[in-house]
């Protein structure tokens, strides 16, 4: 585990037991990362391996139950419930698996979102928003609403609102569970070059082989333990080391 | 599986029954009210006039008669005993707190009667002592004398219209319901009745009992025919049962609120049911793949919404004799009419529990079917509350709003055409349209909201952007989504909403008229009234007389009254002297052909009617109008017709105060107006006449402005009973719109998720939802207010019709309140559903579909 100096986000020893006695189930047992700034990380393993647990801490939706995360040299635990909301607002954006578009309102709006939740002023975010919209390919369907989306479009319109407001970290859930692979493709495609482009630490959750393999670095999590990772992976090593994993498991 | 599946989840359950428990409490509530009052009164009136086989009265129902009569009933074949009575409102005065304060004035019912037959002219029974033998000898019921500290023995005073009188209490009468509000019951001697009160040789009833049981029904008919015209012989409970059918309109009107109050707790039901399938469709399609038939699974929805209801109508009935107890409470209140004990009948509480639970299972059953349509494998794979929009595209989407359209374009119009031609006596078929009317208006309007939800949310939109940014526009948008929910919510404020401005419309409006006539016409500048409002003390004209010869006053005008009935129809005929028309203003109707004499004709035996009664009866000037009489039917020449009759409401039916004295025996007068010299000194003045009424403490002076008051006080205070009902309809409306919230709120789950995820505050996502209620509570108390508005237009023209028009005052400060109302329930039924949009736990929201 390297320790690097600009991390964007740290984690020492991060535990989660859901339940209690003989009931409780620790879907983290003692996890520490480090994601230094600038990294696109995937983090997988099979389900119940506790890496949604793992993304839900790291975007301050849910707390530890020990141990510390740190986003930009901040302390999470310490912070009360409105403080995480606002740093989710100014330094995160997520993206999910179920795209998670507000049915009643625009492409646009969706992608304003966060910003309007802020209370700016739309005009602000104008040039942003140009930009936003050509980079996921959706200049023209700007005022549809989500219904008339297509799956992907729908992920690529989720995938700029996360990005409108430039966010420090990107937090990605399974973001090409629902996609076919050509669509999915793109989509990591775009989170990469956005990454790339705008300097921001992108973390993914996913068990699709094929998505990790984009990304700078994997993580392999398994019953709530940092089992392994590896950097640049290829696909074939993901699928080799996922292999091993499964019968030492 | 049924009981379980409400115990597991107890705050839906609870939800659920919140709304047939304030339905079938409302229901219970207003039955048990309408029923206590109705026995109340029919009680008491069957023990005051009715107790015997049959009974004299004269044809038009009040007035007086010969006491000579007696003898030829007495003299009658198969007459047992025969009792006269005569009944006359007088007060009874006792000390006041201190030795120099005014003495409290206390209203009474005091039959004169006589001695020995005194048992049989009431149905009061004797508690202590004996009933009143000589002179000046009363006998008063228990309850007024405990209060008022007086033992039998001891010696009272009582008002009368020459005076106060002291008489030595000689008895205690039994009164049943205990204490009737204050208003006292007594008796004393016959002759001195009629000596007091100025009606010698008078007598206003007959009670008669006949020799045995079978000789009723001909002893009737031999009274009928021997009476002559003028006189009438009824059975007791004829009169009863009278009384009784003038309380079927009052309690169709209150059972018109709970009928609404329980509309809306089915549709709460409802709600809370569809919430509740949704919630539980994966357990439901699991159990169709277990086997389940669609329609075990349906009666299983059914069997829970029985038990609900059944549990909810229990509560409800408890909750109801609560509100009975209020209603009772406010109704004393209301109308100086104290009722201390409740009639809980057999009837009223299995009506609410029958009607509590089939309201429910109704309500159950689109749910119900809508579960057993579940699919295994859609249940399966669903999870529980991302559901997609409802229903997808309706077939015939133009119907409803269509249907709606015309069912307001008759009922409003038939309610004007009943308003304007048949409100002097609505009655039975008549009633019933009208009211049907009404239901169709509002159920038409129910109809139209859906197409207006989407627009009206449009006008808000850019409000509560402006005010309070997305949440605002999400949550306008939000309250389209599920047009039907949020129409049938906000159509549930509209019916109450629209009745509170309807009636204050009405209320403000005959007020209003009231006032202005007051302002316009009267040109006096006090009035002699009774202190007390329900009161109905007369004078003499020995007071009429002192008031006129005080220094200062330059004339007055004293009015009497009668009540007649004939045919069905009740008028009210007045007595006015000469100076009538120098003090109250009379306008003559145009093109009516009233001469400009015509006040002065009525020295002549002719009479003055309003317009009402002329347009009713097609009466002309110079034709005859024919009045019940004790000595049988007299006819008056019309010598004008009224156009602004404000004291017999459009019906009255003026005569010379000599007249109504020689005709009705009606000598009494109950109104005195003063007017006063232009210079006089006024303080002066007042402290004469208040001298003068030293000697008649039941009596009071008002000045014109406090008169004013006096009688909005006691509008008002009637009112207050009206909104309370309507109140309670309103407060079940807005648990409607918690429902529909928390509906929203359990539908939104996964964006209440995203939004916080995306860095909205819990305050946002809470205001986000009660934003949401506040849209839906402002387009009910919007339409509400429009529709009102409108209803008590018609309402107006309606208590106007005729001739005398009661101008249509618009009730500006029911209607700003209402919409003000409109924000605060948003905002307050927002609260609760608000708070667990905030807690959301935004893992769970967002991690699953």
């Amino acid at each position: 585990m390297e320790n690097g100096k600009n991390a964007a986000v740290e984690t020492v020893d991060l535990r989660k037991i859901h339940g209690e006695g003989s009931t409780a189930v620790r879907a983290l047992d003692g996890v520490s990362l480090s994601f230094p700034a600038g990294e696109f990380a995937a983090i997988m393993g099979q389900s119940g391996s506790g890496k949604s647990t793992l993304l839900h801490i790291l975007g301050a939706l849910d707390k530890p139950s020990s141990g510390t995360v740190t986003v930009g040299g901040t302390e999470l635990s310490k912070l009360s419930d409105r403080k995480l909301t606002l740093l989710r607002r100014e330094r995160m954006g997520f993206v999910f698996q179920f795209f998670n578009l507000i049915p009643t309102l625009s492409a646009e709006e969706n992608i304003l979102l966060p910003a309007l939740i802020s209370g700016e002023k739309v005009g602000r975010h104008a040039r942003r928003l140009d930009e936003m919209l050509e980079l996921v390919g959706l200049s023209a369907r700007r005022a549809h609403r989500p219904d008339e989306l297509s799956g992907g479009e729908q992920q690529r319109v989720a995938i700029a609102r996360a990005l409108i407001r430039n966010p420090d970290i990107v937090l990605a859930d399974e973001p090409t569970g629902n996609l076919d692979s050509k669509t999915g493709s793109g989509v990591l495609d775009l989170l990469k070059e956005s990454a790339a482009r705008y300097g921001q630490t992108i973390i993914m959750v996913t068990h699709d082989p094929r998505a990790a393999a984009t990304a700078d670095r994997v993580v392999f999590l398994a019953d709530g333990r940092v089992v392994d990772e590896t950097r640049s992976p290829k696909h074939d090593e993901i699928l080799e080391r996922i292999k091993t994993l499964e019968s030492a498991g | 599986m049924s009981l379980r599946n409400l115990g597991s989840r107890p705050q839906r359950t609870l939800l659920t029954a919140v709304g047939i428990v304030l339905g079938v409490g409302i229901v219970f509530g207003v039955l048990t009210l309408s029923q206590t009052m109705s026995r109340t009164f029919t009680d008491l009136y069957s023990r005051a006039f009715g107790a015997a086989d049959l009974v004299v009265t004269p044809a038009g129902g009040s007035g007086t008669f010969d006491a000579d009569v007696l003898k030829e009933v007495r003299a009658t074949k198969e007459v047992e005993t025969a009792a006269p009575r005569l009944p006359v409102s007088a007060s009874l005065l006792l000390p006041g707190e201190k030795v120099q304060s005014p003495p409290e004035v206390r209203s009474m019912q005091l039959f004169g009667v006589e001695p020995k037959s005194a048992a049989l002219a009431t149905g009061f029974e004797l508690d202590k002592g004996r009933f009143p033998e000589s002179g000046q000898e009363l006998i008063l019921d228990g309850s007024t004398a405990e209060s008022a500290g007086l033992r039998v023995g001891e010696r009272v005073k009582v008002a009368t219209p020459g005076g106060s009188k002291k008489l030595r209490l000689v008895g205690l009468l039994r009164v049943p319901g205990g204490s009737f509000g204050g208003f006292g019951f007594g008796m004393a001697p016959l002759d001195y009745v009629q000596k007091q009160f100025d009606k010698k040789g008078k007598i206003s009833g007959i009670a008669v009992e006949a020799t045995s049981d079978g000789a009723v029904a001909d002893l009737r008919e031999r009274l009928e025919r021997n009476l002559g015209e003028g006189l009438q012989t009824e059975r007791s409970e004829t009169r009863t049962n009278e009384i009784n059918s003038q309380f079927q309109g009052f309690a169709i009107a209150l059972l018109f609120f709970a009928g609404t109050a329980l509309f809306v707790g089915a549709f709460l039901v409802f709600n809370a049911l569809s919430m509740t399938i949704l919630e539980r469709t994966r357990e439901l399609g699991m159990l169709r793949a277990l086997g389940s038939t669609r329609g075990m699974i349906a009666r299983s929805v059914i069997v829970e919404a029985a038990l609900l209801g059944l549990l909810g109508s229990a509560l409800g009935v408890i909750f109801g004799y609560g509100m009975a107890r209020g209603l009772v409470f406010l109704f004393g209140q209301a109308f100086l009419f104290k009722i201390t004990k409740l009639t809980i009948s057999p009837f009223a509480i299995v009506s609410a529990l029958v009607v509590g639970v089939l309201i429910t299972v109704i309500a159950a059953l689109y749910p119900a079917l809508r579960a057993g349509r579940v699919s295994p494998v859609e249940a399966m794979r669903a999870r529980s509350g991302a559901v997609a929009s409802s229903g997808g595209k309706r077939r015939l989407p133009w119907l409803a709003p269509l249907l709606g359209l015309f069912l307001v374009a008759v009922g409003a119009p038939w309610i004007y055409y009943l308003a304007k031609n048949l409100s002097e006596n609505l009655e039975g078929l008549v009633y019933a349209s009208g009211l049907a009317g009404v239901i169709g208006t509002f159920l038409g309007v129910s109809l139209i909201i859906p197409v207006l939800v989407r627009p009206l949310a449009a006008v808000f939109s850019p409000a509560l952007r402006l005010l309070f940014g997305i949440e605002g526009r999400m949550a306008a948008a939000n309250a389209t989504r599920n047009r039907g929910r949020t129409a049938l919510t906000a159509s549930a404020l509209m019916v109450g909403v629209s009745l509170v401005i309807a009636f204050s419309a009405l209320g403000g409006s005959v007020l209003g008229t009231i006032r202005s006539f007051l302002e316009d016409s009267l040109g006096g500048d006090y009035v002699v009234q009774p202190g007390e409002t329900q009161s109905e003390v007369t004078f003499s004209n020995e007071l009429v007389d002192r008031i006129g010869k005080a220094p200062g006053v330059e004339r007055t005008t004293a009015l009497a009254s009668t009540f007649l009935n004939s045919g069905g129809k009740s008028s009210l005929v007045y007595g006015v002297d000469e100076s009538y028309p120098d003090i109250f203003r009379v306008n003559y109707s145009p093109g009516s052909g009233t001469p400009e004499n015509a006040f002065s004709e009525l020295r002549n035996g002719a009479a003055l009617i309003g317009q009402q009664l002329a347009d009713s009866r097609n009466l002309k000037v110079g034709e005859k109008i024919s009045l019940p009489t004790p000595e049988g039917p007299k006819k008056y020449r019309v010598a004008g017709v009224v156009d602004n009759d404000i004291l017999g409401g459009g019906a009255g039916i003026y005569l010379s105060r000599d007249v109504l004295a020689r005709d009705f025996d009606e000598k009494e007068g109950e109104f005195l107006a003063v007017k006063a010299k232009p210079d006089a000194d006024r303080a002066a003045l007042e402290r004469d006449i208040r001298d003068i009424l030293k000697d008649y403490p039941q009596f009071t002076l008002y000045s014109n402005a406090e008169w004013k008051a006096q009688i909005e006080g006691d509008f008002n205070r009637q009112y207050v009973f009206f909104y309370a009902i309507m109140g309670v309809s309103v407060a079940v409306s807005a648990f409607g719109v918690v429902n529909t919230l928390s509906m929203s709120v359990f539908e939104r789950t996964r964006e209440i998720g995203i939004l916080r995820a995306v860095g909205a505050t819990r305050l946002q996502v809470g205001r986000l939802i009660i934003d949401e209620g506040v849209v839906i509570s402002l387009i009910g108390c919007l339409v509400g207010v429009v529709i009102g508005s409108l209803l008590g237009y018609l309402f107006v023209q309606g208590s106007g019709a005729g001739g005398f028009e009661v101008s249509f005052y618009y009730p500006k400060v029911p209607a700003v309140a209402s919409i003000f109302a409109g924000l605060l329930i948003g905002v307050f039924a927002g609260l609760l559903p608000a708070r667990s949009a905030a807690r959301t736990n935004i893992v769970e929201a967002v991690q699953y579909e």
